[in-house]
């Protein structure tokens, strides 16, 4: 076991490592680059003191002294300063990802607790009319574009029916308790809607599987009542793939939390990422994007030790 | 038993039916899609065509499903936005699928160290967070990688740039599923007979793998074309895919918000197409996987059960 975290941890690392170099060179290629963009405030600007303030940010390094001289300060804890926000990246960071992970967490709790009775409920009767109807609204789910599923929901609920504000979190308003949880509903439920049908699919799949082994009839052949054999044999194994699931989803999970943040101007990870690269921040979107990255990693690794406690049979290696 | 079979019977006949009318809608839409220069020529417009004084007009003879935010036919503009939306949906499934092949194949062939290393690339890519990372690579300036001007700047640069984006991160699937049916043939007598034969590895794939795993590699991505253009609709959405005037279903929704107000209806249009076309690519994956590999249900996690008679009941 502990071995297999050993290794698992190195892996990590070692994705985190090839993610952040790539993320440098990729951010390097956005258009324009700092001392461009100091040039366009200030046209008096000599080419002389272009060379000088190159020199002093180290932009006439090459490309991998640049990036490590950027590890050595993230690992400090110095992710320097954003340009939009002018205020330093960590200081952004905090809050964004305590309200991303609000969204996320709501909206993944609530997903599972849809899609675990209603994978269970089809896999119990595969090929009926339920199974049917539970597997048509999967798809749906998987085939449904989020961003333009929260369109349709502020359309009916804000700008029709007025119930729900269209965007935001109300702090401005400093609204509280109920008032507060308002601003919720719309961004947890397309965020939910969005990854729930995968989720369906993937219980139903895992527990049909399991109602197909030996054991299963094993328990059935001694007698016992359909509910013990579902409760006692079929669940607990049947939920072991459905761990791993819950980490690799992180990942899409973050991704559906940049659409949903951005459509609802919800200030997380996801809008904070996606502003940055649109407004050319390269030191908030190497932040946002290495962080986004950690978070999927951990869950994952998360998962996968979830899933190792579990099922002792698993060897990880 | 029989109420059993029944219930069978009545779930295979209408998921047939799905796949079935899902091929359908599907080709009426690239029909209709690719018919817009007929219907432009007919009403007597172009997609492009702006109209300030006639924005956000209503359904009439000369713009059947009424004008946009810049008073364009938003008719005209659906069918262009399809032709977008499916060419690039296609061949960025296809080019991922190709990627995908090549690796599995070399992975399950090869075999050792770079099997290893390999599959340790796909599990790091299938772990990234995909959103954020394409959001970046759709955001840099493909002239500072030496790429001239001219061809950065012109109008159809960013669909090749969004199918390679695409294509970049979506191999991982076919990768895997090529890789472990390429172990799954490996073994076999008739690829030890063409290896004693002195056939070189291109050549035990071409003509010995490659047929072996075309099942799985033509349900990957007919799966993989409806996730592609959901994935292409979410970029063009915000404003990092294919780049306004050239029409996308999703980049039609960039502003939806803004006008959501005073025309609600142009927010729903474009989104009900993609919704369309990315659920019947789903339903004819899962109709071809019934149809194609029926075997594949009991060593897969499958998404329908076609085969769950098993022991139960």
């Amino acid at each position: 076991m502990r071995r297999f975290i050993v290794t698992r941890l190195i892996q990590t690392l070692v994705v985190m490592l090839a993610v952040s170099f790539g993320a440098y060179v990729l951010i390097g290629l956005m258009p324009g680059d700092p001392i461009d963009l100091m040039i366009t405030a200030n046209p008096a600007i000599s080419s002389a003191d272009v060379a000088r303030l190159k020199a002093l940010y180290g932009l006439d390094q090459p490309l991998v002294v640049r990036w490590f001289y950027w590890l050595m300060m993230a690992l400090q804890g110095d992710f320097g300063y954003s340009r939009l926000f002018t205020q330093p990246v960590t200081d952004l960071i905090a809050p964004a990802l305590g309200n991303s992970l609000k969204l996320m967490l709501a909206s993944w709790a609530l997903s599972l607790v849809i899609a675990i009775p209603a994978g269970i409920y089809a896999a119990l009767k595969p090929r009926s009319f339920r199974d049917y109807a539970v597997n048509l609204s999967a798809f749906a789910g998987v085939s449904i574009p989020p961003f333009w599923l929260g369109l349709l929901a502020i359309l009916l609920f804000a700008v029709t029916l007025r119930w729900l504000p269209a965007g935001g979190t109300g702090q401005l308003d400093n609204a509280q308790g109920w008032d507060a949880l308002r601003y919720l509903i719309l961004p947890v439920a397309t965020l939910t809607i969005a990854s729930v049908g995968s989720h369906i699919r993937f219980v139903r799949g895992s527990m049909i599987e399991v109602m197909r082994q030996d054991f299963i009839r094993t328990a059935r052949a001694k007698g016992l009542s359909e509910r013990a054999v579902i409760t006692n044999h079929a669940l607990r194994n049947g939920m072991m793939p459905v761990v791993t699931l819950l980490g690799l989803e992180f990942g899409t999970l973050f991704s559906g939390a940049l659409i949903t943040e951005t459509l609802f101007s919800w200030p997380g990870m996801g809008r904070l990422i996606y502003n940055a690269v649109i407004g050319s921040d390269y030191n908030l979107a190497m932040a946002g994007l290495m962080l986004a990255t950690l978070v999927t990693l951990i869950g994952n690794l998360l998962a996968d030790l979830g899933y190792k406690w579990l099922d002792p049979r698993v060897r990880l290696s | 038993m029989n109420n059993r079979t029944s219930s069978g019977l009545f779930h295979r006949f209408i998921r047939h039916r799905l796949a079935a009318f899902s091929l359908m809608v599907l080709v009426l839409l690239a029909v209709a899609s690719f018919c817009a220069p007929l219907v432009a020529h007919y009403l007597g417009t172009d997609a492009q065509t702006v109209d300030l004084f006639g924005r956000y007009a209503p359904p009439s003879t000369a713009h059947p499903m009424g004008t946009d935010e810049l008073g364009r036919d938003v008719l005209l503009r659906l069918l262009y936005g399809g032709q977008v939306s499916l060419m690039v949906g296609l061949t960025s499934a296809v080019c991922a699928t190709l990627i995908g092949t090549i690796i599995g194949v070399i992975a399950g062939l090869r075999g050792g160290w770079l099997d290893g290393l390999l599959m340790r690339v796909t599990d790091g890519v299938i772990s990234l967070p995909l959103l954020p990372l394409l959001i970046v690579m759709a955001a840099i300036d493909p002239g500072k990688l030496g790429i001239p001007r001219e061809i950065v700047n012109g109008e159809s640069f960013s669909l090749y740039r969004i199918i390679f984006i695409i294509a970049l991160f979506g191999w991982t699937t076919v990768a895997r599923l090529v890789r472990a049916a390429t172990l799954a043939v490996r073994e076999r007598e008739f690829v030890m007979a063409a290896r004693a034969m002195g056939a070189g590895p291109v050549r035990i794939a071409a003509r010995h793998i490659l047929p072996n795993v075309a099942t799985p590699i033509i349900i990957a991505t007919t799966l993989a074309a409806g996730n592609v253009i959901l994935l292409e609709s979410v970029l063009s959405f915000l404003g990092l895919g294919i780049q306004p005037p050239v029409p996308s279903w999703g980049n039609m929704l960039t502003h939806a918000q803004e006008f959501i107000w005073d025309a609600p209806m142009l927010a729903v249009y474009p989104g009900m197409l993609i919704f369309i076309t990315v659920i019947a690519f789903n339903f004819i994956g899962d109709g071809l996987q019934d149809a194609l590999d029926p075997r594949a249900e009991n060593d897969r996690i499958s998404i329908t059960g076609q085969n769950a008679s098993g022991p139960a009941q």
